[in-house]
């Protein structure tokens, strides 16, 4: 046979085993694309039904799924004829170790030998003896089977009623994670205000925190408003701890001076113990039993009595003129009025034991209070609605800037004093400022609420010329000589969210920790020393 | 030539090839394998290092493929005290019987066709130089005289792994001048069976001379214009940059293990060596299982290992193999 023929003979077979090939290309990415296609539509079907999402027209993903396959079709068939691969394919499949591979690139290559045209010529032989539909049979690929089931399973969801999404997914935004966190402070107040019950509890923090619950449970105030009015509270409960040491005092200096009366001895340890109520008995007892005693020891009990009265203690000053009445009756051997001045005391004694335990109360709610302020002080920020103001506020620096350039002041900045906050109006600026003066676009009106660290002065005014020092030289004075202080409860809660932010906020990675606890270990110091 | 000439000259290829195989079955018991290589080397113009155990064959195998071919063979038994003179022959001072002295040159043992050089690496690296460079030119230089070496000159070295005091190992790039690198293993027990009954009777079986000289020469140059495809050799090519540790092609284990890969000349091997093994197989062009089947004896000399690969004695067999498995072949 000829060259050319041997050639045609070659080339043919590679044609027709790469038709088929291709003819398989097709049906697997037809597959493909059939599947990708079902699939997206079973998404869009189930999708809506567990969770609220929008979802395209299932037509248009038919649609522009058809077109991107065509389009990728048009793309595969448009690239020519690739017989190499062909020529593989024959190769591979009928086991010819590379003798078309071979053939074909050397017919390529047009260079003419006898080795050549042997190599050719057995391929040619070979080519004749090749059957390209069982080299390359018609398959049917798998996916089609899983096209199949995605697509009853589409029809099946026809049948499937939808009652909105099972599942509510929705990412925890700013505004979210504040209501929660307003939640959780609404009922810890809620149990304050409930839990020490609204007779033990100081009034003035009581209307505040019920004040402050109403704000939290309306959202009309900002975790810093909240700090806020906490402390107020806090300070109202505390106030009444001053005047219950200095009752303390006042009963524990009576109690010494009826220190050695052998009637009196169960009355003082009840007084020195703080057991008021018990005190107030043995008192009515004594009243009782005065008929009972002797002109010596009412003569006794008279002069202790008077000696107590006379102790100069303001916190307790009913009580004490009731004992200075009761001195006076026993001396004027008026045994009724004595007993009915010692009722008096008793009386006095049992509202002290009362107030003492209203005090408690407060003291408990006041730390309640304390906790609620330090998990307050880590809060990131206040309200979604402050956080804007605060965006606001930041233009109208800029604004600020822009005016400076042109040497128009728009707003007056007003520092209030420490215990009461001060406000700040003024027009929303432009960002970009308009330094030619000209119009500016105003925005809302925005208010700056500024609260200041209080500060205590305990520094001593100079005697003299106290009248002519101006106040703020009282506090230069106080200042140089170092006695001004903030309050401990002010410094602490920011110290303490610095720490808490430093050690959550410095973050080791892993593969490092093993390393700084060696080092920290090795650098601690030994503990036997 | 035209096709049908070319044909026939394959097929007798093929027929000699076959012919003096059987010739050395008739004296060598099994190690196909060996006497494939050995025969392919002697085609491809190569030469052969046989490695092995003592008293396997090695000897028998080199003498036996001398006997068959009709060729000059020589045998030199390498030791510490040989010298080049001892290999490639001196100028010695002749008499004539006119009393005029002259000097002439004495040819050494090197001017054969087959030359077994047996135990190679005990002698001084002085002396295998002087051995391997007449390997690759082909000619050796006494004096100012270059003097050629007949064709075909082939060179068969043995050397025993096992004893390695007083020995002088090969150099890397003069093992590269090797084509193959043969390994003779212990024969199996019915192999030992065949040996025994060949070996023990009165007469030992002896081969003929089946090939001549020209007739190798022919078979040379036939094995050599097998036309090879460029998808082919690209393999061959990869399977080559696959036992470097620094190409895109290297595999996974020549990274770790391999100081080294195989040279361009590994190449070549590859490419000649599957052409003659085409030709066996009856086929005019290489396949890559024409390449992959000679790989081992061709690269196994050429990859170097590194320290991690000597420490822990891994074979370049099995980094080659594991290449021949990975390197995919080409799919056009």
């Amino acid at each position: 046979m000829s060259r050319a023929t041997e050639r045609s003979a070659v080339t043919g077979v590679l044609k027709r085993i790469d038709s088929k090939v291709r003819f398989n290309q097709v049906l697997h990415h037809l597959s493909i694309a059939t599947c990708l296609v079902l699939g997206v539509l079973l998404l869009v079907e189930v999708a809506p039904r567990l969770v609220p999402v929008s979802v395209p027209p299932g037509g248009l993903i038919v649609v522009a799924g058809s077109a991107a396959f065509t389009l990728f079709l048009l793309w595969s068939q448009v690239r020519g004829r690739r017989l190499e691969r062909a020529a593989g394919v024959i190769d591979l499949r009928a086991g010819l170790n590379d003798e078309m591979k071979s053939a074909y690139w050397f017919m390529r290559q047009r260079d003419s030998s006898p080795w050549i045209d042997l190599l050719v010529g057995r391929a040619g032989e070979t080519a004749r003896r090749l059957d390209p539909r069982g080299l390359v049979p018609v398959t049917i690929p798998k996916r089609f089977g899983i096209a199949l089931v995605l697509f009853g399973l589409l029809q099946l969801m026809a049948f499937v009623p939808s009652n909105g999404p099972l599942l509510t997914f929705v990412a925890e935004t700013d505004s979210t994670r504040f209501e929660r966190a307003r939640e959780v402070y609404a009922e810890e107040l809620r149990d304050l205000i409930d839990g020490e019950g609204d007779e033990l509890l100081d009034e003035d923090a009581l209307a505040l925190l019920e004040a402050a619950l109403e704000e939290l449970e309306a959202a009309e105030t900002s975790f810093d408003d909240l700090l806020h009015d906490l402390r107020e509270a806090q300070d109202a409960l505390d106030e009444g701890n001053l005047e219950m040491a200095a009752t303390r005092d006042a009963l524990d200096e009576m109690a010494s001076e009826f220190a050695g009366s052998d009637e009196l001895a169960e009355f003082v340890d009840a007084l020195m113990s703080q057991e008021l109520a018990d005190a107030a008995d043995l008192l009515r007892d004594l009243a009782e039993r005065l008929g009972d005693l002797n002109g010596q020891e009412l003569t006794e009990l008279e002069n202790r009595m008077q000696e107590a009265s006379e102790i100069d203690e303001p916190v307790i000053g009913e009580l004490l003129a009731a004992l200075e009445e009761a001195s006076q009756a026993l001396s004027e051997n008026r045994l009724a009025d004595a007993q009915e001045a010692l009722d008096r005391v008793a009386a006095a004694l049992e509202e002290i034991a009362q107030r003492q335990a209203r005090q408690q109360a407060n003291n408990e709610a006041a730390e309640a209070a304390e906790a609620m302020q330090e998990a307050l002080s880590q809060q990131p920020g206040g309200s979604p609605g402050q956080m804007q103001v605060q965006m606001v506020q930041s233009q109208n620096v800029a604004g600020e800037r822009a005016d400076a350039l042109t040497a128009t002041p728009s707003s007056e900045v007003t520092r209030s004093d420490g215990a009461s906050p001060g406000t700040q109006t003024g027009p929303a600026g432009n960002a970009t400022g308009d330094p030619s003066g000209g119009d500016l676009e105003l925005g809302a009106t925005t208010t700056l609420e500024a609260q200041l660290a209080l500060e205590v002065i305990d520094g001593t005014a100079p005697d003299s010329d106290l009248e002519e020092l101006d106040p703020e030289d009282l506090f230069q004075e106080a200042s140089r000589r170092q006695t001004s202080s903030l309050r401990y409860r002010d410094v602490r809660a920011p110290s303490r969210y610095s720490q808490g932010s430093a050690l959550n906020a410095e973050r080791i990675p892993w593969r490092y920790r093993s390393l700084v606890r060696k080092y920290f270990l090795a650098i601690r110091p030994d503990e036997r020393k | 030539m035209t096709i049908t000439q070319l044909a026939t000259q394959v097929s007798d290829f093929t027929e000699q090839f076959q012919k003096v195989k059987d010739e050395i079955s008739k004296v060598i018991v099994g190690n196909d394998e060996i006497i494939d290589g050995t025969l392919i080397s002697l085609i491809a113009k190569g030469h052969v290092l046989l490695e092995g155990i003592p008293g396997i064959g090695k000897t028998k195998i080199v003498a036996t493929v001398a006997d068959v071919l009709h060729l000059t063979f020589s045998r030199i038994q390498f030791t510490p005290d040989l010298m080049p003179g001892d290999i490639v022959g001196s100028d010695v001072v002749h008499e004539s019987d006119t009393g005029e002295k002259h000097l002439s040159f004495q040819r050494g043992p090197i001017f054969t066709h087959i030359l077994l050089a047996d135990e190679i690496n005990r002698a001084t690296p002085k002396t295998q130089s002087a051995l391997l460079e007449a390997m690759q030119e082909r000619s050796v230089t006494v004096g100012t005289t270059t003097h050629r070496l007949p064709p075909p000159f082939f060179v068969l070295a043995t050397q025993n792994p096992l004893e390695m005091e007083g020995t002088y190992p090969l150099p890397e790039a003069q093992l590269d001048r090797f084509f193959y690198k043969l390994k003779i293993s212990y024969p199996e027990p019915h192999h030992m069976h065949e040996i025994m009954d060949r070996t023990t009777r009165r007469e030992e079986p002896e081969a003929e001379i089946v090939l001549d000289r020209d007739q190798i020469l022919v078979m040379r140059d036939t094995a050599r214009s097998v036309p090879i495809a460029r998808a082919v050799q690209d393999y061959a090519i990869r399977l080559t940059l696959a036992t470097h540790p620094d190409t895109e092609h290297s595999h996974p284990l020549t990274q770790r293990y391999a100081r080294f890969g195989a040279s361009p000349r590994g190449t070549q091997t590859l490419v000649i060596g599957g052409k003659v093994s085409a030709l066996l197989n009856g086929r005019i062009h290489v396949s890559c299982e024409d390449i992959r089947a000679f790989m081992l004896p061709a690269l196994r000399h050429r990859v170097l290992l590194n320290f991690e690969g000597e420490a822990e004695r891994i074979d370049t067999d099995m980094i080659l193999e594991a290449i021949m498995k990975d390197t995919p072949e080409p799919t056009e």
